[in-house]
């Protein structure tokens, strides 16, 4: 009869007298037959026309708004009426059974509940869009309507909870399946809307799909309830952020809007949130692997919206340490579930990703160090994977962790050089300090390293050289900081092959001056001293002075003794003399090479004893030579600065050995070295070393006292800020140790200069540039220095047209134990044809040998 | 200011404020560091914008790199140990066994890295040659258009002087493969054949007046002669100088001029192959063994060689920038300042020592004989109108007072006089090697305890608050050398909050009133610093029972730690955990035993226990032949014993095979030959001694238990009811 068509009006009535008639009568078995399958269908569509009623009236303009308002008001009506005795028929049946109901007993209640839920639940969400001009009128019906709603669902759930399903039979797994689907669709829906319902439906949802988890390990809900899971958390925690109470800055006047309690409702509940996702994690391992991709975002979101990151807005201290205490704190165990599988390593280590915009470099590297924390608990096999190396056949392997950490440094300039300050590592007792994000990434890379197998060990040690010789700066020291622990860490033997290996490297490059090469001679500059006693003597044997003095310059000659210092001094000394007269009798252009980079080796000797002099004694004749050899080049000539910057630093540096006269004509060389900046330099240099000098007071010595100051004045003002600096420097140096002290105002006539000069002895720096503030100046830099790295490179591409050059150092063929004499490398002049074919020759016979060997390995194998 | 440009300024701002950091000794290493490696990436970033040249970048960086490397590689307090402290620390004790390592960097990797950076010193090769070449060709220009009328031959230079002798080997060696002396002469290092001795040629073209250098070419001539000895001789230097014999064919008369040249006596006379035993350097002990956990070699602070190292200190020390002033230092400012009032600072009295601008901050202050660089017309007066007092400073406007150099203080901190703060913060526990768990033997039950208040906290405090809070207060008891002491190390290292150890002198003082402030101030810092741990030794001395007749500064004492343990001020969810370590728990005032809310009885190690602690101190010895049996008959015999009582046997027991060799023979034993330590060698007389009078102690601990118990018993049930049976283990 109920079901015979009648006006709906009419139905909705009989529901009511049958829920309150029928339903407590029938036992619970006979329900399902005689009422539920045949009512509840019947119910939906009953509810599908009421809506689509509700929403055709709304669309006809015909009628007045009052006309409108009037159906609406009945149809909201009826589908309140509607929704009342459903809920009523969930409770009777819930307390009908005290124990668990057995779900195909009430099989046809869940999914039609459900959709009418969904529906009016949306119907609620737009309904302030639908309405438009009606709304106000019923917006206390719609209030209604969505409490009803809401009832209904609890009733619903609690039903839910009560049922099991022991005999798994498809139909009930279908249902059960579609059920979890329902829920979902509810989460995504109720949303936007309210907090706290979301956050009991998401709650009933996990509970279910865990008490069900056979059913659901089958079907591929699992991921998609994690991604939904995700998207909540990343919502909410940006939505925590932004309601965080904000560090008060000191000019921004505006008062403290957000209010604590908001903000820690919403952290309760994204931690509410993260305990579902892992306890859902914990109860579906096996899909954990397709989820990796959406963890793995949501981490390094997480790790790139949370404070010491510059995307982060700046909330206070105990906000940020309640957000990181209650929330934070379950990236640890995701994690921890997330190194072992192979999906997470891939989207790790995947070397495309930067290409995305969102891309954020500080998340993905603190994102990294976190893993870095925990790979050291994995085993060995995983381990592997992470460093890059090929675990089993087959297997694709990813770059190795530590070139990513490296890589991803590089590009984290801006928080390197602001510095960012990251929490520091507790440890020994010690209350926790605040540490820079290079200090952050070195020791989390030495804790990492320090549990590696010598087979890992060897792979990171090639990640370390690829970054040393890179041109990024903050990449290289980076890797420099680590190789000096592995160095100190690991055994003299090691490091003794390390200094070897840089030593013939940076032997084979000669005189370069590129950013890789500087950063291997700084390298060299702090593990030479790093080797054990017996071994830097060995190194001494390896690279005797007399055959590579140039070798030498380049080395820290501080941790050698004086005597063998003397002799390197010596050596050179004498070589630059030699080369210096070889020049003087036939000026070409070979010789003005040799000279040049005798002189620049001369440099950096003296460079490396510059507080105290030259060890050996004939220091005048060096700048006796020096001195001429200035004089005889034009120094107007722009071409030759680059052999006259090291000569004049060579004079600066002999400055004492100077008679009067020559002191004045190095000055005057000095005062006009205005245009060039090498020149410039190798000036301020010689300025460092003025304040020693002690001239005797006669008067006819004016000449000098006149032009010392000029010189300041004129480097004082200068453009660049380096070589400012450096001035600066100079100046305070020489007019703290000079005794005469009458000079010092001279040289600071205008007050420019005079500013400063006093700022800088005042310890004030210079302002920063007030419109700018201090990200957006190191982002600019960083902006410039990559784009001028890039046109760098494109340069390079086009000239690499010429065949790349197959130098090989013809020691290379020759086994280890003979370096003792290694050949010095040929350089490749263009126009040598005979040399093209010597070439040709030697690979030929490259090739032979790798034949012959691998011929008689197979051979000793087989 | 002048206009420049913003980034301009930027770069001189970021190079100015890293300069004043890391030039500042006071700073801490840390903060110099972090100074130095953001100018150093200034610098790079000026090279990258080509704002300096490549030749003196490299130098600049190589400076910078040397102190950086100064502060980071050093491992004394004054660095900071390649921040290997906090790796190590992460790491624990999975960090493997470095031994193994092998360097793998072999010819591909050689070859790879020349292919990559090559082309750059191509690149500057051929720029570098074409400069020269157009230079050289604009050169002999104006050198020919002047040859004509320029004849003088006086600066006829002198011929060429000797080339550094390759060693003999070096010259047979040349003639074996003619390759290497290869004819376009780029590759410097060669010292092959020499091309003949050519003059100097000295056609110079002066390129500016050279007002009375004519007069000076002939003594130039002399020096030029001198030639630089090859030190690489083997024969032992003689006084003149020695000529290798292809040279002398050159056609300039040489002069050997002793006394223009003091020949360096060069003093080592080993053999050029010869390894030179005169090359000590700083020995630098290299000591690797990971088991030991001392895992990093020494690094002597100054690697430079001492008299070096003085003069760099020296020049270090009074060309930096310190602006916190030492008292020393301060007295000589006030000093300075005296005397300069007294009379007009004449320029020669300046004369005498070191002439400082008085702008050093170090020890001299701007206001001490500055002459302000302002220029005005009356000479004279000039010190007079600007007296050297403190007024002159303020010419130079706001001069930023130098604030104390500590951290900056937590304004919690303010109540507390600075001099306590730092007096505590030495308390906190200087880091030894780090203890992990499994060092400790047997005592699973108080570890476990321990872990559960101290480290699982710290994991999740999400967890563990509200009820499930860590208690306040934890109380280690039971007789001597059972480990007390070493499980407080071992909650220093494992639990990653700041360990205080404090024992009963710390706190007290002599002067009336500064014990409590001392105890107040360390719950102060304590809590700046949460998580925080003060661990107490022998707590007896400081909480003794409360008497009438007791001195009341330290009954102050006593009540001042109470409050601040459980008292009005102490709010719950402040991480403060207090550990107590006595062997006589029946001494401690009620009040504080009340407080100590967890006790843990810490019992003397059973059989297993002891046998851990043989093996462990005799693996660490190394030879040792023990059947297991000898080691389980040793156990039983060792019933009673402390932990520290088995040490003790095990010293013995090892220094028995050493007493049999006799006296005579002791000096040239080596150390392989004592033989191991075995079962008879293990005194079994000694140790019953021990074994009756810790017994005694036992009992009297025993029945201290149950006094307790009863006592809770009846507290509970009476007046508070509290719930929790406080468990004891016996």
């Amino acid at each position: 009869m109920f079901t015979n068509g009648c006006s709906s009006e009419r139905k909705i009535s009989l529901l009511a007298v049958m829920t309150g008639a029928f339903v407590p009568l029938l036992s619970l078995d006979q329900l399902e037959s005689q009422f539920l399958s045949i009512v509840f269908p019947e119910v939906q569509n009953l509810f599908d026309v009421q809506l689509t009623s509700i929403l055709s009236s709304l669309e006809d303009e015909a009628s007045t708004t009052s006309q409108v308002q009037e159906i609406l008001k009945k149809h909201l009506q009826m589908s309140v009426d509607i929704l009342g005795p459903l809920e009523s028929i969930l409770q009777c049946v819930t307390q009908k059974t005290s124990s668990a109901i057995h779900l195909n007993k009430v099989h046809s209640i869940p999914l039609p509940t459900l959709s009418i839920i969904q529906k009016s639940f949306e119907h609620c969400k737009e309904s302030n869009t639908i309405y438009t001009v009606h709304f106000e009128a019923l917006s206390g019906q719609l209030s209604l309507f969505f409490k009803k709603t809401f009832t209904l669902q609890k009733a619903l759930m609690s039903l839910l909870d009560l049922a099991e399903i022991q005999p798994l039979d498809d139909n009930i797994q279908q249902v059960v399946t579609q059920v979890g689907k329902d829920f979902h669709g509810l989460c995504g829906i109720i949303g936007s809307m309210d907090a706290s319902l979301m956050a009991t439906t998401w709650k009933f949802l996990v509970k279910f799909v865990t008490k069900h988890k056979n059913c659901f390990d089958v079907s591929l809900q699992v991921p998609v309830i994690v991604a939904g899971l995700c998207s909540e958390i990343k919502s909410h925690f940006q939505h925590a952020l932004k309601s965080a109470p904000l560090e008060p800055k000191e000019n921004s006047s505006s008062p403290q809007t957000n209010d604590q309690k908001a903000f820690s409702k919403t952290v309760k509940i994204c931690g509410l949130f993260a305990k579902m996702l892992l306890h859902l994690l914990k109860e579906f391992e096996s899909s954990l692997d397709e989820c990796c991709t959406v963890l793995y975002e949501l981490v390094v979101y997480l790790n790139s919206h949370f404070p010491p990151s510059l995307l982060a807005p700046s909330i206070t201290a105990n906000s940020e340490e309640e957000l990181r205490r209650s929330f934070l704190v379950c990236i640890e165990p995701l994690l921890q579930m997330l190194v072992p599988c192979r999906r997470f390593c891939a989207n790790l280590l995947n070397p495309k990703q930067d290409l995305e915009e969102e891309f954020h470099p500080f998340g993905y590297l603190i994102t990294l160090t976190n893993v870095l924390a925990h790979l050291p608990k994995c085993d060995e096999e995983i381990q592997d994977r992470y460093h890059g190396l090929t675990v089993v056949e087959g297997d694709p392997t990813f770059d190795s962790v530590v070139q990513c950490v490296l890589q991803t440094v590089a590009k984290c300039y801006t928080e390197c050089s602001l510095p960012v300050m990251m929490p520091g590592v507790m440890h020994d007792g010690h209350p926790q300090t605040k540490v820079t994000l290079h200090e952050h990434t070195v020791t989390y890379l030495n804790s990492f390293l320090a549990t590696t197998t010598p087979r890992q060990f060897s792979k990171t040690v090639q990640c370390l050289l690829k970054a040393v010789i890179s041109d990024e700066f903050t990449k290289a020291l980076v890797a420099m900081d680590v190789w000096c622990f592995l160095a100190r860490y690991g055994t003299a033997e090691v490091c003794f092959n390390h200094c070897k290996f840089l030593t013939r490297l940076v032997k084979s490059l000669r005189t370069n001056q590129s950013p890789g090469c500087i950063h291997l001679c700084l390298l060299l500059q702090r593990l030479v001293p790093l080797m054990a006693e017996s071994s830097q003597n060995e190194f001494i044997q390896c690279f005797p002075p007399a055959d590579h003095p140039n070798l030498w310059s380049r080395l820290p000659l501080q941790t050698f003794s004086l005597d063998f210092r003397k002799e390197v001094c010596l050596l050179l000394a004498s070589h630059y003399l030699k080369t210096m007269d070889i020049y003087s009798q036939s000026k070409n252009v070979e010789t003005l090479v040799n000279l040049h980079g005798a002189a620049v080796d001369m440099c950096r000797v003296l460079h490396q004893h510059r507080p105290g002099p030259l060890p050996i004694q004939p220091r005048s004749e060096l700048a006796k030579c020096t001195l001429d050899c200035l004089r005889s080049m034009p120094l107007k000539n722009k071409n030759l600065e680059p052999i006259l910057s090291p000569l004049l630093e060579i004079c600066s540096h002999l400055l004492l050995e100077f008679s009067l006269g020559d002191l004045e004509t190095i000055l005057k060389v000095t005062c006009s070295t205005s245009s060039s900046m090498a020149l410039q330099s190798s000036s301020i240099s010689l300025l460092h070393n003025l304040g020693q000098l002690t001239l005797p007071d006669q008067t006819q010595n004016d000449g000098l006292f006149e032009l010392i100051p000029r010189v300041f004045s004129s480097l004082l003002c200068d453009k660049s800020p380096i070589l400012q600096q450096l001035a600066l420097e100079a100046f305070s140096k020489f007019a703290e140790e000079t005794t005469h002290e009458h000079l010092v105002p001279e040289c600071l006539h205008d007050d420019a200069t005079k500013n400063t000069v006093v700022e800088f002895l005042n310890q004030n720096a210079v302002p920063i540039p007030d419109n700018k503030s201090d990200e957006e100046l190191l982002k600019e830099q960083y902006k410039s220095v990559v784009n001028r790295r890039e046109a760098w490179n494109k340069s390079k591409e086009e000239t690499e047209v010429q065949p790349r050059p197959l130098m090989h150092d013809r020691s290379v063929s020759r086994t280890d134990q003979d370096l003792r004499e290694p050949q010095p490398k040929k350089l490749r002049v263009d126009s040598e044809k005979s040399l093209e074919m010597e070439l040709k020759e030697i690979e030929y016979g490259m090739q032979r040998v790798k034949q012959l060997i691998s011929f008689s390995a197979t051979n000793l194998l087989g | 200011m002048r206009l420049m440009m913003a980034d301009d300024q930027y770069m001189l701002h970021k190079l100015q404020d890293n300069y004043f950091n890391f030039s500042n000794e006071e700073n801490q290493p840390r903060k110099r560091a972090d100074a130095l490696l953001s100018s150093m990436s200034q610098v790079c970033v000026g090279r990258a914008s080509n704002r300096i040249p490549a030749a003196s970048w490299d130098g600049i960086m190589h400076d910078l790199m040397k102190k950086y490397s100064a502060t980071v590689d050093c491992s004394s307090d004054k660095g900071v140990n390649n921040y290997a402290d906090g790796a190590l620390a992460l790491a624990g004790n999975r960090a493997a066994d470095s031994s193994q390592w092998k360097s793998s960097l072999g010819e591909d990797e050689l070859i790879k890295a020349v292919d990559y950076l090559m082309p750059h010193t191509l690149q500057e090769q051929a720029k570098l040659r074409a400069n020269f070449k157009e230079a050289l060709t604009i050169l002999e220009m104006t050198a020919s258009s002047s040859e004509g009328k320029k004849k003088n031959g006086s600066n006829q230079s002198v011929s060429s002087f000797g080339r550094v002798q390759g060693t003999p080997r070096d010259m047979k060696q040349t003639q074996v493969n003619p390759r290497r002396n290869d004819s376009d002469g780029i590759s410097r290092d060669t010292y092959g054949k020499y091309p003949s001795a050519g003059k100097f040629e000295a056609n110079w073209e002066p390129a500016f007046d050279r007002r009375g250098s004519s007069n000076q070419g002939g003594s130039l001539k002399e020096q030029l002669h001198s030639h630089l000895p090859s030190s690489c001789r083997t024969v032992p230097s003689r006084d003149e100088v020695m000529w290798p014999e292809d040279v002398n064919s050159g056609q300039g008369e040489i002069i050997s001029d002793p006394t223009a040249m003091r020949r360096e006596p060069v003093s080592h006379s080993t053999g050029r192959r010869g390894v030179p035993n005169i090359w000590q350097n700083q020995p630098m002990k290299r000591k690797f063994n990971p088991s030991e956990g001392s895992y990093l070699a020494e690094v002597p602070v100054n690697k430079t060689n001492p008299d070096q190292g003085q003069r760099q200190e020296k020049t270090t020390e009074s060309s930096a920038f310190g602006n916190f002033k030492t008292a020393r230092q301060q007295l000589t400012i006030n000093n300075q300042n005296n005397n300069s009032r007294g009379k007009a600072p004449s320029a020669s009295s300046y004369g005498t020592g070191r002439k400082v601008l008085g702008v050093s901050r170090k020890g001299r202050g701007l206001n001490s004989k500055f002459i302000p660089p302002v220029v005005n017309d009356e000479p004279e007066g000039q010190q007079r109108s600007f007296p050297t007092t403190s007024s002159s400073s303020s010419l130079f406007g706001k001069r930023n007072e130098p604030q104390p150099q500590s951290e900056e203080v937590d304004e919690r901190l303010e109540g507390v006089d600075p001099k306590m703060v730092e007096l505590i913060m030495k308390e906190i526990m200087d880091h030894g090697p780090p203890i992990h768990w499994e060092d400790i033997a047997g005592l699973e039950y108080a570890k476990k305890t321990i872990k559960e208040i101290v480290v699982w906290p710290m994991l999740r405090p999400d967890i563990f608050h509200g009820l499930r809070g860590p208690p306040k207060g934890l109380l280690l008891f039971g007789p001597p050398g059972t480990g007390k002491t070493l499980i407080g190390k071992c909650i220093a290292s494992q639990s990653k909050s700041t360990f205080f150890s404090i024992s009963a002198s710390s706190l007290t003082s002599k002067w009336v009133g500064e014990g409590e402030k001392m105890v107040r101030a360390l719950f102060t810092v304590a809590r700046c610093y949460q998580p925080a741990v003060i661990f107490i030794d022998e707590i007896d001395s400081l909480l003794s029972q409360r008497s009438s007749d007791e001195h009341e500064s330290s009954r102050r004492i006593k009540t001042e730690f109470l409050i601040q343990l459980d008292g009005a001020t102490s709010c719950d969810e402040d991480r403060l955990l207090v550990v107590g370590a006595t062997n006589r728990p029946q001494e401690i005032d009620e009040a504080a035993r009340r407080r100590l809310v967890k006790r843990l009885y810490i019992p003397l190690p059973d059989a297993s226990a002891r046998e851990q602690i043989i093996l462990n101190l005799l693996s660490k010895q190394g030879n040792y032949s023990l059947a297991q049996n000898e080691v389980s008959l040793v156990c039983q015999k060792t019933a009673g014993y402390s932990g520290a009582d088995v040490a003790n046997l095990c010293r013995e027991a090892a220094l028995g095979p050493i007493r049999s060799i006799h006296s005579s023979s002791i000096q040239h034993v080596s150390a392989e030959e004592v033989r191991d330590i075995s079962y008879q060698r293990l005194p079994p007389g000694s140790g019953k001694r021990q074994a009756q009078r810790s017994q005694k102690d036992l009992d009297l601990f025993r029945m201290e238990q149950d006094v307790w118990q009863w006592e809770d018993l009846i507290s509970q049930c009476k007046d508070r009811g509290r719930k929790k049976y406080s468990k004891m283990s016996s």
